[in-house]
């Protein structure tokens, strides 16, 4: 009904990135209130109306919540609309939709998007504890399993059913690891080797060090208007938000029908293409999930990049083309935002060393939260 | 008349073992401790896992129990649970096993110590509960995880595992319960006080005065009131420290080494202490025969001791096989060593 | 300590206890009011036997809060012989590596104390494998 509508009417005027990394001399507050200016001073200043925050563990790592009133107010708007969104790895996604739906609405003008985590308050046990919440608690949490763990769950069996090994999982790491090398907000610069992945210690069989993203401090935001509120002359180089989609699927990865399909990954890609009338090989640029290699083999295959027991051959596509989480690091609740971000500036061809060689007029951007469970997908590109 | 015999006739219905399947050998702790490796009290004892103490190990001797006896646990009426090292010193472990098992909310929950006997204790207050005709099944259970000082003779034989036991009506028992006899004094032979993790023992004074003086006068006593003596009885099973005291004392009586070996668990499993002699029992009915008669004498420090006699009916036959056998328990078997039992037993200082 | 929520789910977690639909007759572990199958009310108690195989498992080494004196430990999808799938720790391994299309049986454990050594102790359902020998 309203595919031209969302096609033609939100545009990204701005974005704002902070390098991952560990922060040890900001807190939460500065860090997004940061990344909200960085990305309104990249829109040429516009006035925000509202701020939507997508954060993950705020409530338990910095013992923070309401993060609307903190940070936008530290940002120097005190006065307008501003709230959290949490979905996990996708929280900063769901921020960036929730601005999308706004503007689109008519009700605001201009949104930032902020995704922000704070990861190093606490010690690195916390944080791993923290991040566990987003496993359904009373039945997975308790039993003493973990974010990484569940992913490794999936994985023996992605390679048992298909009957595989654990290096079908080297291919992602090297190319994220390679990716992130020119990045200059990415936390891994130094490259990976076959040599030092096939060393590497293993974590939760199969997976190992290289197949886990790291958790670590960051914050993107993007600012988001519509068109016709930008003046006509700098309309044709905006990225546009063409598709945009929330799926979720259950929580817990025992009471999935199949375990190895990613379905609200398949259905938020599919609801995106559709609402942005494409189909997929008319995108350049992919942007997918991978706090953990095997989501990335499954996301292949569940938005149809890939047959199954065929997601972990990427070589085909572009794919996390500035590191994605496992070379860029993993600020949980931030992610989604950086994701958005940086194919914001491969559309813009302002990627810098990292710029892919034929300008890409379309992307598809998408995150998951909770191994799976949540996924929201963002289709961005020119006119 | 000193014997307890209810009104009406009662036995065992159902019965299960449970030990953990961890070992360390007696061997390994003289390593450790530089004990003298020619006097070994046993060969070797059970550990538990890192997940386990007599809550978790009772559950599974009650199902293992429930499975044998062919009853819906619904029926239970009393859920008893005798141990010295019952998880809570304040929180009874009988709610959490009637509860895991699936039993109705209408019972009694209690929890027994009397040292070593408490798993016989429950059992003889089950008699009177179903003798009396208050309920139809009593769920008795002998459990322990005992804790021996490092370096203490204890240690050596302290062990983890035990039995449950449920009593019905004669009419239902796979072995009817004849007669049983209790036999108690004020003897401080062993101890352990509200908030100390290990136990304090008299030493040598544990034997004559304690276990022996005990045990003689429970089985004299029983044997002159029931008018029978060892030759009368195919099994036999004591309360077993060790290796040795229960030898002695069976042979003492004219106890044979056939009467008495299967049930003596304690050179391969350790001192089970409220589980042992129930243990025994297990052990004995997994192989015992209709008709057969069983002999039982428990001893629990401070002191006391519990003696019983049983036979056998044509139930053994059809039930013994619907859980798990004693034997199956003790060969299930990860020997570990001494940090690893020292890491199962708490013995590491964490915090 | 959190008392509250853990006594809510005590009969799932000891032994297994979850519904069966009477709408569909599908068996469901943890119980929900809506069957994830037919997505009708669902709410008839059924006893679940504790008898499955591995669907999937991984090892934990670094174990959160909580976990860490007991680690490392593994954690599996165990399939139960009803049909549905739960998340459940292995225990009492031994040298015994884990495989997928392993048969274990449910136990009740001790899963962790709530707090420190002052809390309460939380009892739940890990899975082993199934004792071999003579029944």
């Amino acid at each position: 009904m309203n595919t031209n509508q969302e096609k033609k009417q939100v545009v990204i005027a701005g974005i704002g990135m902070l390098p991952v990394g560990e922060h040890w001399d900001l807190s939460l507050r500065t860090l997004g209130a940061r990344a909200v200016r960085k990305a309104l001073a990249d829109s040429g200043n516009l006035k925000p109306d509202a701020i939507y925050i997508g954060n993950g563990l705020a409530n338990i790592l910095s013992h923070q919540a309401n993060l609307g009133a903190l940070i936008s107010d530290e940002a120097g708007f005190s006065g307008i609309e501003s709230c959290t969104f949490e979905a996990a790895g996708a929280s900063g996604a769901a921020a960036f939709r929730a601005a999308c739906l706004a503007v689109q609405s008519g009700l605001i003008d201009v949104a930032v998007a902020l995704g922000v985590e704070k990861i190093t308050d606490c010690d690195g046990s916390t944080a791993l504890t923290a991040q566990d919440l987003i496993l359904n608690y009373e039945f997975e949490g308790i039993t003493g399993l973990t974010v990484a763990a569940g992913a490794a769950i999936i994985a023996q069996r992605y390679i048992s059913e298909h009957l595989l090994d654990h290096s079908i999982f080297q291919n992602i790491a090297l190319q994220s690891y390679q990716h992130a090398q020119d990045n200059p907000n990415a936390m891994y610069r130094n490259g990976l080797t076959a040599a030092m992945y096939q060393k590497q210690s293993i974590k939760n069989d199969p997976l190992g060090l290289f197949d886990i993203s790291s958790l670590a401090d960051g914050a993107a935001a993007l600012v988001v208007t519509r068109e016709e509120l930008i003046p006509v002359e700098s309309r044709e180089e905006m990225v546009r938000v063409l598709g945009s989609a929330n799926a979720i699927a259950p929580l817990s990865l025992h009471d999935r029908h199949q375990l190895l399909q990613y379905s609200a990954a398949s259905q938020s890609a599919a609801s995106a293409l559709r609402k942005a009338g494409m189909s997929l090989n008319e995108v350049d640029l992919f942007e997918l999930w991978d706090a953990n290699s095997i989501d990335t083999v499954l996301s292949m295959e569940a938005i149809g990049l890939a047959l199954p027991g065929k997601g972990w051959q990427t070589e085909n596509i572009i794919l996390n083309s500035m590191g994605g989480c496992l070379g860029r690091g993993n600020p949980l609740g931030a992610s989604g935002a950086y994701q958005l971000a940086e194919a914001v500036l491969q559309l813009r061809g302002q990627a810098g060393a990292c710029q892919i060689a034929q300008l890409p007029k379309r992307a598809l951007v998408q995150a998951l939260g909770g191994l799976g469970s949540t996924a929201i997908t963002h289709i961005l590109g020119h006119g | 008349m000193k014997l307890l015999i209810p009104e009406k006739p009662v036995g065992i219905i159902g019965y299960g073992a449970y030990i953990p399947r961890y070992r360390i050998p007696a061997s390994e702790i003289s390593r450790i401790w530089h004990g003298d490796s020619d006097g070994m009290p046993i060969k070797e004892k059970s550990v538990p896992g890192l997940d386990e103490d007599t809550i978790t190990m009772s559950i599974e001797a009650a199902r293992n129990a429930i499975n044998r006896a062919q009853i819906d646990p619904k029926e239970l009426r009393a859920v008893w649970i005798g141990s010295e090292s019952h998880p809570y010193a304040v929180k009874p472990s009988g709610t959490v096993v009637a509860e895991a098992i699936g039993a109705s909310e209408s019972i009694s929950a209690a929890d027994f110590e009397f040292a070593c006997k408490a798993g016989t204790e429950a059992v003889i207050a089950g008699m009177g509960f179903v003798g009396s005709g208050m309920g139809d099944y009593v769920l008795a259970v002998g459990m322990d995880t005992a804790q021996g000082r490092p370096g203490d003779v204890l240690e050596y034989t302290a062990a983890a595992g035990g039995a449950a036991v449920i009593i019905g009506p004669a009419s239902n028992a796979l072995a009817v319960i004849d007669a049983a006899y209790s036999f108690v004094t004020d003897t401080p032979d062993f101890w352990r006080r509200q908030t100390q993790k290990y136990p304090e023992h008299g030493q040598r004074f544990t034997g004559e005065p304690a276990y022996f003086h005990h045990l003689e006068s429970s089985i004299e006593t029983f044997f002159a009131e029931t008018g029978t003596a060892a030759k009368d009885y195919r099994f036999a099973v004591f309360h077993q420290p060790n290796a040795k005291f229960p030898q002695k004392l069976g042979k003492e009586f004219g106890f044979t080494k056939e009467q008495f070996q299967t049930g003596l668990l304690s050179p391969m499993i350790g001192n089970t202490y409220s589980g042992a002699v129930l243990l025994g029992l297990s052990a004995i009915l997994d192989i015992a025969e209709p008709g057969d008669k069983i002999f039982a004498a428990a001893f629990g420090s401070g002191a006391g001791s519990d003696t019983f006699s049983f036979t056998v009916t044509d139930q053994i036959r059809l039930r013994r096989s619907l859980a798990p056998s004693t034997q199956a328990y003790i060969n299930r078997r990860t020997e570990i060593d001494y940090a690893v039992y020292a890491r199962h037993r708490g013995k590491y200082v964490m915090n | 300590m959190e008392a509250p929520r853990h006594w809510r789910l005590k009969k799932q977690r000891y032994s297994l206890t979850g519904e069966v639909c009477p709408h569909c007759s599908a068996k469901i572990f943890p119980p929900r009011d809506v069957c994830p199958e037919c997505g009708q009310e669902a709410k008839t108690a059924f006893q679940f036997s504790g008898k499955g195989e591995v669907f999937s498992y991984t090892t934990i080494n670094d174990a959160p809060s909580g976990y860490q004196e007991q680690a490392p430990y593994a954690v599996a999808l165990v399939k139960l012989n009803e049909g549905p799938i739960v998340t459940a720790q292995l225990t009492d391994l031994g040298a015994e590596p884990v495989r997928i299309g392993m048969p274990v049986e449910m136990v009740t454990r001790r899963i962790k104390d709530d707090g420190n050594e002052r809390g309460v102790i939380l009892y739940g359902y890990k899975f082993r494998p199934v004792i071999a020998g003579p029944r």
